[in-house]
């Protein structure tokens, strides 16, 4: 299962991917859960190869686009572990785009709908049409998630550094 | 008869005088449609046709029948005169399957549609997903679909009575990917921690997942024959361990069924799965042809082909090849096209059965061909005029003829040349003749059941097994249920009629003739020889064994030809159902709005049986559910349209609560079997038994749990009314499961248990949880779901209908013919007025309070308990409970043997808080011959976790433990009442636990969700 929250801001988009092979949640859960009580698993040393899978296996059927255009990533961060309580792997990406200077429709595709939630978020991008369907809640089973995007406002914006 | 034989061959020569033509289109009307059992192709599907078959693809969506992916094969048929629309239809689904990875299809698109005279072709485009979350990690670590498209051609080729499937897998990514996609190691690391994960070599197997209908029996040549279902599980024992998977190696797969039959093939191809590991294979027969079937479980089977490349590099891709053939209702008509499509040559067999003693015709005798080793390789079904025919491969073969009211004769032996004609004249044993008239108390000709019960040699009985010499599933001859009690009686033949007449033919014996119309009678007994060739017959008049004054028995969970594991006619049901005594019958087919009602009215049995519209929304891994009264759809080729997949247990009441019901909350839902492992709501969510709430499992419970956010804990939703305390004759989810005493050899996992005692696990819990001290828990916490009885039969005989069923009151004098309606028996749902019985009746009234009622009472409470019960299914201890399912009295049930049951007592209970009182009967008596014992052992997703399991330590997995509840044993009285609800302060009831909260609050607000980067950047570091 894919939860994924869309957070859209004044010059970038952010994408926090949750995804777990073993169990699916709503992304905040997890947050909440893994936040306190995170373990290490039994293994002597976190996997790289696992972390690799995973992340690529939760990006896997995303695309996020403006006016059919593939955004580029600016950064990509992951972090796994066992989920509490069992013995579940799961993977938590924070990925970000920067968004284009112009307005457009946004749109966040899943390949893998059935089993991918989408909510979105927006942090004072200011860059949002009226149209947009409700904020903070889940849209379960939907093959693409459109936003009518606005040019921004103000000065111009800096693209943020990769990192892991 | 030389001349029959001839006229037989001639007849088979003849061939259809259509021009060879092969088309694909999108279904623009249903009456393009195929028709038939379980046809559902309906207007957006594809339609795939030549002279010879008709085919239906479903259009992209949701699953409509089993499996929860749309653009499966979901009907195909024979071309048939009077054209579409008209078909025979019993195929369930057919859909490719990468392990346990399903194509969840994106597009469909007609490739060719055959106007240029070649094959028409249709693909069914898409990505992975699992079919079983619970094995998901199994697929991730195997398959790895995130970075695959995979594909399903279907190629029909004018004039062929197959279709070719080409399925594909492609690499969409820019890296390698291997299969197994991960390492054992990785496996590991990914979370399916299963002790000796690590040390295994595995593979990717993949190919097909046939549901081939309930009307199909499954056929395999060799070892098998129409044994598939044992005989696979009877492979595992051969297993040379992994990378190759368990199961049984076959040449085809066919089937046999009324007027339409079935197979599955491969070409030769370097990619052949059991080749690539014929080595661990030797102790099975191996051909170029070969397949593996690790399993069959609800109707669907794997059929594994191919072998994946180790790697596929990238935008690479791989495709294997196999044949979905559809023959005549045979075995046969499957395998001419088998032996065609790989040109093989054959000469042919043929000729007519006819009875021995009157010459006369054997229409659908059954003709096994069988191998130098007895085993069948081939069956053909004989027609209406005795005669078969079909193709077979040069070489000396013997043949024996099935019909289950003959004996069977000895095989003969006879050779066939490549080219030639062989013919036989099969004269087979005489039958006998019995025939009943049975009138009621009243006179009538009331329906009723009719059963002969022969006796076998005493070194036979139990614990040898019935089917090495009463009867061979493996020639394809029908069960004869035994006393499994270490007692000779086995039933010959058993018969339900709509008035208690029969006339039938029968394998000549002695045997005794019982007569019963339901626990609410006695049974008549009486020995009859009927000799070969000669005639009996019996006048009978049935006595009432109790009364039942104001009492209605429904069966609420029943399965017929609409549900894709059952195939019984529905007038075959709703005689069953009046024959056993039932006076409601709801009809519940998996995933199917069926309604009796029509056909219980054809059957003239308007008088004896109302019909509730309903249906059993049927999950593949979240539980099975219940609604009814619903309305069927006219509109809808399954009677209404619904969603299950992905989607949490809330959405699915609301759809029977309302949608499917045709207004607001007019619909019942009840929980189906919950404690059952993977079809059960209450084992799905993890409830516990002491709390009636969910819990998170841990260690392999946790790896085996479903994954989907559906079944997240909070999704867990009580909005349900009902929900079956006793299903069939599964005893053994009743109660908390005790550790036998003595116990059986171990060693066992830690916790060890103690003989007697309820077995725990590590987590402190029942290992295997019942389903009354779940429902004790609901009621304690104020609760109240209705406890019903149900069978949830999908047959006959070992599967009878009523048993288990619901007594329900609907007031005094109207449980009569036409007394009582559809309404009242809702009604008395709702009010609780239940008892779940599989016989017995319990009456327990406090005051003016019944079962079901809550009643305003201080100071001692005398409660009154009558229990009334057939002299063949008496109960003998009466258990009292209350609040946290205390014991308040454990009483000796007084019985006269051979008399029906009829004693009544009082149980003082001086409550100080508000209270609930159970009571429940129990007997050690067996109830055959009315009600079968359970002998062989039910199929279920244990046996596939099992399959699995070679070479792995799932020892701390329950059902994989050696200290389990036996599901074989015979069938024995049970009942238990819905509760009086004492009211001590006369201020409400007021339950004695506190509330379940009920944490789904839908379209609730919530408060700004926190940034996402903070939410990222409060987890931990992972910094081992």
């Amino acid at each position: 299962m894919r939860t994924v929250v869309l957070q859209v801001e004044r010059c970038e988009a952010v994408l926090l991917v949750g995804y777990r092979p073993g169990t699916g949640e709503p992304t905040q859960s997890v947050m909440a859960r893994a936040s306190t009580s995170f373990q290490p698993p039994g293994k002597a040393k976190p996997s790289d190869a696992l972390r690799d899978v995973l992340a690529v296996d939760a990006m896997a059927p995303l695309a996020l686009t403006v006016d059919g255009k593939p955004l580029v990533r600016a950064s990509v961060r992951a972090k796994v572990g066992i989920e509490p309580g069992s013995a579940r792997p799961m993977v938590v990406l924070l990925v970000t785009y920067a968004l284009p200077a112009g307005g457009g429709q946004l749109a966040l595709a899943s390949k893998d709908p059935q089993f991918t939630r989408i909510s979105w978020q927006d942090e004072a991008s200011g860059r949002l049409g009226d149209d947009a369907p409700e904020q903070d809640r889940w849209y379960d089973g939907v093959a693409s998630f459109l936003l009518t995007l606005r040019a921004p406002g103000g000065s111009a914006c800096v693209s943020s550094q990769s990192s892991r | 008869m030389r001349w029959l034989v001839v006229a037989a061959l001639a007849l088979a020569a003849c061939t259809g005088d259509q021009a060879p033509q092969a088309h694909a289109q999108r279904v623009g009307a249903l009456e393009e449609t195929i028709g038939g059992p379980h046809a559902i192709g309906r207007v957006g599907d594809y339609l795939l046709e030549n002279d010879q078959i008709r085919l239906i693809i479903a259009d992209v969506g949701p699953g409509r029948v089993n499996l929860p992916f749309g653009g499966s094969l979901v009907d195909a048929d024979l071309v048939r005169p009077g054209g579409a629309g008209h078909g025979n239809d019993q195929l369930a689904e057919l859909l490719p399957g990468f392990m346990f990875v399903g194509l969840n299809p994106t597009s469909i698109t007609i490739d060719n549609d055959g106007t240029d005279g070649n094959a028409a072709v249709v693909t069914v485009h898409g990505t992975g997903n699992d079919l079983l979350q619970m094995v998901g990690l199994l697929d991730q670590g195997l398959v790895g679909p995130a970075n695959l498209d995979l594909e399903q051609t279907y190629r029909l080729h004018p004039g062929q009575r197959y279709v070719e499937i080409d399925t594909t897998v492609k690499n969409t990514s820019t890296g390698e990917h291997p299969f197994p996609f991960l390492d054992p190691t990785q496996l590991d690391d990914l979370g399916f921690a299963v002790p000796g994960i690590e040390n295994l070599q595995l593979s990717a197997p993949m190919g097909q997942l046939p549901l081939l209908g309930g009307e199909q029996d499954l056929f395999a040549p060799g070892q098998a024959g129409f044994n598939v279902h044992f005989a696979i599980e009877d492979s595992y024992a051969l297993a040379k361990g992994f990378p190759a998977f368990p199961g049984m190696v076959v040449d085809f797969l066919a089937s046999r069924g009324p007027g339409v039959s079935y197979g599955l093939t491969v070409p030769q191809a370097s990619s052949n799965y059991v080749n690539a590991f014929a080595n661990l294979y030797a102790n099975q027969p191996v051909s170029p042809y070969s397949m593996l079937i690790p399993f069959t479980y609800a109707g669907v089977s794997a059929v594994f082909m191919a072998n994946p490349p180790a790697t596929l590099g990238p935008q690479e891709q791989f495709t294997f090849t196999s044949y979905f053939v559809i023959g005549k209702g045979d075995v046969s008509s499957v395998l001419d096209t088998i032996y065609q499509i790989r040109n093989t040559a054959t000469g042919t067999f043929g000729g007519s059965v006819v009875d021995a003693q009157t010459e006369a015709p054997l229409a659908g005798a059954s003709v096994l061909v069988l191998d130098g080793s007895n085993d069948p390789i081939d069956q053909m079904t004989t027609d209406s005029g005795g005669a078969f025919l079909g193709h077979l491969a040069p070489g000396s073969y013997s043949y024996q003829v099935i019909a289950n009211d003959r004996l069977r004769p000895d095989p003969v032996p006879f050779t066939v040349a490549a080219g030639a004609q062989t013919g036989v004249l099969i004269q087979v044993a005489p039958t006998a003749r019995i025939a009943v008239s049975a009138i009621d108390e009243l006179g009538r000709h009331a329906p009723a059941k009719i059963l002969l019960v022969g006796q076998f040699a005493p070194q036979n009985a139990f614990p040898v097994d019935p089917r090495t010499f009463l009867y061979s599933l493996k020639l394809g001859e029908k069960q004869r249920t035994t006393a499994f009690d270490g007692t000779t009686g086995f039933v010959e033949g058993a018969w339900w009629t709509v008035d208690g007449r029969l006339d039938a033919t029968v394998r000549p014996g002695d045997y005794d003739l019982y007569v019963s119309r339901g626990p609410e009678y006695e049974v008549h007994k009486e020995h009859v020889t009927i000799a070969a060739g000669s005639f009996q017959a019996r006048q009978v008049q049935l006595q009432r064994a109790y009364s039942s004054d104001g009492w209605v028995a429904g069966d609420f969970h029943l399965h017929a030809a609409p549900s894709t594991d059952s195939g019984l006619p529905i007038a075959t049901r709703v005689a069953t159902c009046a024959a056993e005594g039932l006076d409601v019958a709801a009809a519940t087919d998996h995933n199917f709005v069926t309604d009796y009602a029509p056909t219980i009215a054809s059957s003239g049995l308007d008088g004896w049986l109302v019909g509730i519209p309903g249906m059993e929304l049927t999950t593949f891994e979240m539980g099975h559910f219940i609604g009814y009264p619903l309305k069927v759809d006219p509109g809808s080729t399954r009677g209404g349209e619904f969603v299950w997949a992905g989607h949490p247990p809330q959405d699915l009441f609301d759809q029977l609560h309302t949608t499917l019901a045709g207004g607001e909350r007019q619909g019942l839902v009840t929980i189906a079997h919950p404690r059952q492992a993977v079809l059960g709501y209450f084992a799905q969510f993890f409830i516990d038994q002491a709390t009636a709430q969910t819990y998170t499992p841990t260690g392999l419970l946790g790896v085996f749990a479903p994954y989907g956010s559906e079944f997240s804990a909070s999704n867990f939703s009580y909005d349900f009314d009902a929900i079956e305390l006793i299903t069939g004759n599964h005893f053994e989810d009743i109660h908390n499961f005790v550790a036998p005493n003595p116990l059986p050899p171990g060693p066992f996992p830690d916790p060890q248990p103690v003989p007697g005692q309820v077995v725990i696990g590590k987590d402190g819990r029942p290992t295997f949880p019942g389903t009354v001290e779940t429902w004790f828990a609901m009621l304690d916490r104020g609760l109240q779901p209705t406890g019903m009885g149900a069978s949830d039969a999908h047959h006959t005989l070992g599967d009878e209908p009523g048993y288990a069923r619901t007594f329900l009151f609907v007031g005094h004098g109207k449980d009569t013919p036409g007394g009582y309606t559809q309404a009242d028996v809702v009604a008395a749902i709702r009010a609780h007025h239940a008892v779940a019985s599989n016989a017995p009746l319990i009456e327990m009234t406090l005051g003016t309070a019944i079962s079901g009622d809550t009643i305003a009472h201080s100071g001692p409470a005398a409660v009154q308990i009558h229990v009334s019960a057939p002299s063949w299914a008496q109960p003998d201890t009466l258990t009292v409970y209350t609040n946290g399912g205390a014991i308040v009295a454990t009483i000796p049930i007084t019985n006269t043997p051979g008399a029906p049951t009829d004693f009544t007592t009082t149980v003082t209970l001086t409550p100080t808080t508000d209270s609930w009182v159970v009571a429940e009967a129990t007997g050690a008596m067996n109830m055959f011959p009315i009600n079968s014992a359970t002998e062989l052992p039910p199929l279920d997703a244990t046996v596939i976790i099992q399959a699995l399991s070679i070479g792995l330590d799932l020892s701390s997995l329950p059902i994989t433990s050696n200290l389990k509840p036996s599901r074989t044993h015979f069938s024995h009285p049970y009942a238990i009442t819905n509760p009086i609800r004492i009211d001590v302060d006369g201020n409400g009831w007021t339950p004695p636990q506190a509330p379940i909260p009920m944490n789904v609050v839908r379209g609730g607000k919530r408060g700004k969700a926190p940034d996402v980067r903070a939410q990222f950047d409060a987890l931990p570091e992972w910094n081992p």
